[in-house]
Parts: C-alpha cells; structure tokens; sequence
C-alpha cells in the first residue's frame, strides 16, 4: 500500500478500499460456495472532532464498516489508519488481538440495542468497569470512583453502581452503554444506530447528551443510521452507502441542498419534512422493490434496477468514485442529473 | 417487563423493595422465578427428602437389604395403626400369624389384634456399620419384639424387608443416574461447546454424530453394550460400566443445549462489546458465556436424569445391567416379573412406583429450572 497519500494532519481515521467479503458456506463439509461482499472498496477519512454520518438502507454494509473500522472481523482487503493519543499514525488492518488490546481503549463502539448490548448478570459496576479491569490499570476502589464518574456525566446517579441493567429503561441503558464506551477516554466512538430504537424524545435527549460529551471531550463519532433525517442535525459530513459501496460523500448541507446520485435523492426525499416551507410539493420518490443481494449484486451499477434514471450504460458498467464540486460520487450521470434535495 | 410489573406493590417500602429487585443478584432472580413453580418446588422437597433417605438408607431402614427369614416370606404390609380398642394409641402395628390356607396350601397372614407392637423409635436390632464406617446396631424404628418384623412395604419371596430394599436400591440407581448425567455432563459440554464455539467442520461433524447415536434404538444398543460386559465380573465395576454405556447415550442432549447456547451467545452484543474492550477469549467464556449457560445446562442436566434411572431399571430388570447380589431398583423389579408373584404380593411392584415418582419428579423440577432459567427472558 505504498501508492496511499499520508494522513492529511487534520485527519484521524482513514479508510482506504476497504472490503469484507464474507463467504458462504454450505453441505456437510462447509465447502465455500460463494460470498456476500458486504463491503466493497469503500474509502474515507473522518477528521478529528467531527460527526461523520453513515447512512443507507438496512443491508447496505454500515454496520460492518463500523465492525471492520473497530477490528471485530478481520478485513477482506484495504487499510484502516488510525491516529493514535501520541499524534503517531496505525495501521489496523493487520494486527492481531494482542497487538490490538492497546488501541482499543482509543476506539469505542455504541450499540443499536440497549437490551443485548448489556450483559445482563452484571451490574454497573462490573459493566462500566469492565474495560477499566481488562485494561488493568486501576485498583477495585479507582474502578468503583470510576464508574461512578462516568454514570454522572451521562447522567445516571452514582449509587446506581450495584443496580443490573433490567432496573432501567431502554433509554437509560443507551446511557450505560455510552458511560462503558467512555470508560477508557477514547477520541474515537462509532454509535451504531444508537438511537434508532428509542423513542423520539429519548433519542433526542441521547443526542444531545452524545453532543455534549463531544464538547466536552474533544470526541470524534462515526454516527451511523439508517435515517437520514436524523444525521442532518448532528453531522458534519455524511456517506451514503448502498450495497457495500459508497455512493456519494460529502458535507451533509451540500448534500442536502443537492443530492449528486439518485439514491441519495430518494432517501432524502423519504424524510419528513415538518416545516412546511422547505417541503418540495409532491415529490416523493418510492424505491421500487428491494435492496440488491450482495452476494448476488446486479450487473453495472446496483443501484440500476431501483434507479429512476438508469440507462443501458448503467445496466452494463459500474461507476467509478469521481470527484464532482469538491464531493464524492458513484453514478454515471452525476453531471447531468438535475436531482432534488431539501430547500433551504 | 413483567418482574417489575410483579414485584411493586404500592406500599411504603415500595422503594426499598424495588431497589432489592434491581439490585438482585441473577440466582436470586432464578429463585424467585422457581419459586412461583409450586410442583417443581414440591419435586424438589421430594428429591432432597429421598436423597438424605437413600443416604442414610443403613439408618433409616429397620434391617439389612440381605436378612432374609423362611418364616415371614411374601408378608403383606403392615399396617400402621392409632387406634386400639377405640382408644388413641401411639402408633402401633399388630403381630401377625402365619397360616397356611387348607386347601390351597397358600401361606396367609392374620393380624392378632390383642397383641399391640409399638413402634419404637432409636431402637437396637441389626448390626451394620453407618455410612459404612461406624459398627453400630441403631436403627431408626422398628419394634422390639424379636419373632415380629415390622415390614411396612411387605416382604419378598425370600422374607428380606422391602422397605429396607427399597431404600438401599435408591441408593443405586439415584447415584447410577447421577454419575451417567456427571459423565454426560463432561461429554456434552466438551462437544457441544466445541460444536458451538468452533462451528463450520467441527460443528457438522459432532451434529451428524449426535444424530447418529440419537437414531439408534436404545433398548438393542444397551442390549449390545451391555452383553459384551462379562459376566463375572464385579458388580462394582459393571455399575461404572452401565453408567458408562447410559451417559454415551445421554450426552446428546446437553450438548444440543450447549451448542445452542453458544451459537446465540457468540453473536450477542454484549459479547462483542467486551470483545471491543479488549477481553481475552478465556474472559470472555468464562465471564459473559457461561454464566448465562448455567442455568440452562443445570435445568438440561435435570431432565437428563430420569432417562439415565429409566435405562439402569430397564437395563437391570431385563437382565442386563446390574445383577443381585446388588441391590438396585431395576434389580429389586426383576421378583415382579411373572405374573403369579404379582397377583400374590403386588406390593413388590413399589420398586417400580417408586421409579415413576422419582422420573416425575426429575421433569417437573428440569421443567420449572428450565422456565426460571433466564430471568431476562423477554
Ligand atoms: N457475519 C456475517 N456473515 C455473513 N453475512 C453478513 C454478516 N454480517 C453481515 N452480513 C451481510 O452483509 C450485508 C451488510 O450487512 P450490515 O453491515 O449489517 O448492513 P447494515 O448495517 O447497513 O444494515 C448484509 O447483506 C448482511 O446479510
Ligand atoms: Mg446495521
């Protein structure tokens, strides 16, 4: 990988064409017979202290950028550069889970669902103080004064330590869960659908608390979500991937003005728009049918059958990533489409 | 959920009582489930009071399994009775006399109701050692008259005390039951766990095994098993085998249990979280893995045993596992075999009730652990 530009300085996580092929395996010996390519050549970087966002329809490979970004499966291909504390750049991809064990208190994940992202046998204390006794730095009385801290800044009370994880709601776990991914001081913490199950007002108010934690520490997100309404407030830059490919990239307010690949188009259009001088009148587009199967995509480019616009060259060829005003995009005709985004 | 649905009653100490719900430790969440369970926590009372009776089966029973008297053979029950002359009475029994029916030349047994025979508590009468260790001559009841027996589940074709049989045979076939599920414990959970950890080739093979071995017929596999056991041998030595053969049946099931518990624990959450923190694999079965097996596995383990005493009795009474001079219920089942014995002493069919309790009792309690068994459960 010699051919890769240094990490810009303001950068700290940087993905290069980065590929998780799973295999499938089949019979009574578990012969290959064939793979789902959950990810394919995708590549970005996220700088230091933003919301990156990672948005796509369910099956579309987010969830396994973020498990591939955080090393719980090993990669197919491509590089993952990390920034650590010490400013020194590390490269992910090959370490094993010894050479791993240091790193990881530097990248943290949050779960979409606060019931199995819990241990249920353990109570806060052993929970939030998990990764503080695996790290093994801290006595059983810094541990307890630890886990303590971390439940009041996101706001849970103290003397919760003994309680276990069914004494609260699925909100308030989110929390615990946030309070275990802060435990170790990481700069980086990829929140998988964190609030997609909670309601409205709680996800709201667990937004907000991820915001603050974020001024507070100097935190950087990779905030991932199959909503794209949702990502509009809290991101700075925001991917779309479709398929195990990234589609277009860019800041979240350009994309929203004006979406480059039709894809994007149509998830904006699902958003509900409750002021009514930003709704576009009767432009809605319905996505026909299903997400493509990775491991059977469709010839050309696999958003084609889906797509509004597709021609023959579409059916035929897949795209390139090119660079159109300063954004990223994988569609033939990104020039000469004229999509709609969300007024201003 | 509904446990805390269950458990707030609105009452001053409401918050203390819902903080001891929050802050229970999982066991004590399992017991509280268990508990709602009242034929499991029956069973339970059942079992215990069985097992301490079958461990100091010596003490407990009136006589030795192997004092046999010509006098006294295929004697009924006795009757234990209160009332004596239409007046209270501590409990008591009444001798019997034994006579032989005229014409049949059948031996009968008649109760003389002018002779009383107190049952005495701590009394003196066979030597034995308790536990197998201290001589001693105490028995825990019995009655002091030395030509009477006080038989209180009959006797057998040879006079020998059924009750005492009875007890010393659970002995037998409880821990033959017990020591199968041990030996099937370690079967089951070293393969299921390497199916279910491991998956991909390990996983189909110990799966087509499992089948296999689930296919056979049991009765003509433990017929083929157990004939190659020679005949001679000790009796001691052909109990670990037939527990042996019993748990190469019985490992299957625990290890399904196993293995599938590992499938849905490996892809939990909570799992990879503490993975992403960094855990060791060791850390991460022994700390997140099987502490949530457990409970299942011990619920497994339960409903494991009644199919390891059914195949010891089966085994036993068809001639195959344990022979006398062992004393086992499937043993004890074999004098209940022909017809004629049956309809002249039925009461040497209570080995054989005593095999339907016990495998009862066995289910209802797996059935209640197994319903108590993730408190969590949604
Ligand atoms: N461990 C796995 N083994 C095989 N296929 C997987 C695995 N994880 C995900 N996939 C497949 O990869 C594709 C992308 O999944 P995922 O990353 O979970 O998507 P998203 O998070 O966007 O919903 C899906 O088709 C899914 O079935
Ligand atoms: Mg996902």
């Amino acid at each position: 990988m010699s051919d890769m530009t240094p990490v810009p300085d303001d950068v700290l996580l940087s993905v290069n064409g980065l590929k998780k092929y799973f295999p499938i395996n089949h019979g009574w010996l578990q012969r290959q017979v064939g793979e789902v390519k959950a990810v394919d050549d995708v590549t970005f970087d996220i700088k230091k202290g933003e919301t990156f966002g990672l948005v796509g329809e369910s099956g579309s490979g987010k969830s396994t950028v973020a498990r591939l970004i955080l090393r719980a499966y090993t990669l197919t291909d491509g590089s993952i550069r990390f920034r650590r504390a010490d400013d020194s750049i590390t490269e992910l991809g090959g370490l094993d889970e010894k050479q791993l064990r240091p790193i990881r208190s530097e990248m943290q994940m949050i779960f979409q669902d606060p019931y199995s992202s819990l241990d249920p046998r353990m109570r806060l204390l052993d929970l939030i103080g998990e990764p503080l006794v695996i790290q093994g730095k801290l006595t059983k009385d810094e541990i307890r004064d630890r886990v303590q801290e971390l439940l009041g800044l996101v706001g849970l009370r103290p003397e919760y330590v003994m309680r276990y994880p069914h004494a609260f709601s699925g909100g308030q776990r989110q929390r615990i869960g946030i309070a275990r991914a802060l435990a170790l001081n990481p700069s980086f913490i990829a929140a998988d659908e964190a609030v997609s199950a909670l309601d409205v007002s709680v996800a709201a108010q667990n937004i907000n608390l991820l915001q603050d934690l974020q001024e507070k520490f100097g935190l950087t997100y990779m905030f991932i979500t199959h909503d794209l309404g949702m990502v509009e407030h809290i991101s700075d830059r925001i991917g779309v991937m479709y398929v195990g490919r990234m589609v277009e990239l860019g800041d979240t307010a350009e994309i929203f003005r004006k979406p480059l690949h039709p894809y994007t188009e149509a998830l904006l259009s699902a958003v509900p728009q409750p002021d009514p001088r930003r709704r576009k009148e009767g432009k809605r587009i319905i996505l026909k049918g299903e997400i493509a199967d990775p491991a059977n995509p469709p010839s050309g480019c696999a958003f084609n059958p889906r797509c509004p616009y597709a021609t023959d060259l579409c059916r035929t060829t897949i795209p390139a990533l090119r660079e159109i005003s300063g954004r990223q995009v994988r569609c033939h005709h990104a020039e000469e489409l004229d999509l709609t985004g969300v007024g201003e | 959920m509904t446990l805390e649905a269950t458990a707030a009653p609105v009452e001053p100490e409401t918050a203390s009582r819902e903080e001891d719900l929050y802050t229970a430790k999982p066991w004590t969440l399992i017991w509280w489930r268990f508990r709602k369970h009242k034929l499991a926590v029956a069973s339970l009372i059942f079992m215990i009071v069985l097992g301490i009776m079958a461990i100091f089966a010596d003490f407990i029973s009136p006589y030795t399994p192997f004092s046999f008297s010509k006098l006294n053979t295929f004697a009924p029950p006795s009757v234990v009775r209160v009332i004596h002359d239409g007046s209270l009475h501590r409990p008591f029994i009444y001798a019997v006399k034994r006579k032989r029916d005229p014409e049949t030349a059948r031996v009968l047994y008649e109760e003389d109701k002018t002779k009383v025979l107190p049952i005495e508590f701590f009394v003196k009468g066979q030597d034995y050692k308790f536990l197998g260790l201290v001589p001693t001559q105490m028995h825990l009841f019995g009655v002091s008259d030395r030509k009477q027996q006080i038989n209180l589940l009959g006797t057998d074709s040879l006079g020998r005390d059924l009750f005492t049989r009875l007890l010393y045979g659970a002995r037998v076939t409880l821990s033959a039951g017990l020591i199968g599920v041990a030996f099937s414990f370690v079967l089951g959970l070293a393969l299921g766990s390497i199916a279910g950890y491991y998956g991909g080739w390990w996983d189909s093979g110990i799966q087509r095994l499992m089948e296999f071995i689930r296919s056979v017929p049991t009765i003509p596999l433990w017929m083929g098993l157990a004939a190659a056991l020679p005949v001679a041998w000790d009796p001691l030595f052909v109990y670990v085998l037939i527990t042996i053969i019993l748990s190469l049946i019985g490992w299957t099931h625990l290890a399904r249990v196993v293995r599938g518990r590992f499938l849905s624990l490996r892809t939990e959450d909570y799992v990879l979280a503490s993975r992403l923190c960094g855990a060791s694999e060791y850390r991460i079965v022994t700390k997140h893995m099987l502490p949530a097996m457990t409970s299942y596995i011990i619920a497994a383990m339960t409903l494991a045993v009644p199919e390891m005493i059914l195949g010891e009795t089966a085994l036993s009474f068809l001639g195959l596992g344990l022979r006398p001079p062992v004393v086992s219920w499937g043993v004890l089942l074999q004098d209940a075999q022909n017809l004629r014995s049956i309809s002249l002493a039925p009461w040497l069919l209570s080995p054989g009730i005593a095999v339907v309790l016990v495998v009862l009792a066995f289910n209802f309690l797996g059935d209640g652990l197994r319903d108590a068994a993730d408190p969590y459960g949604h």
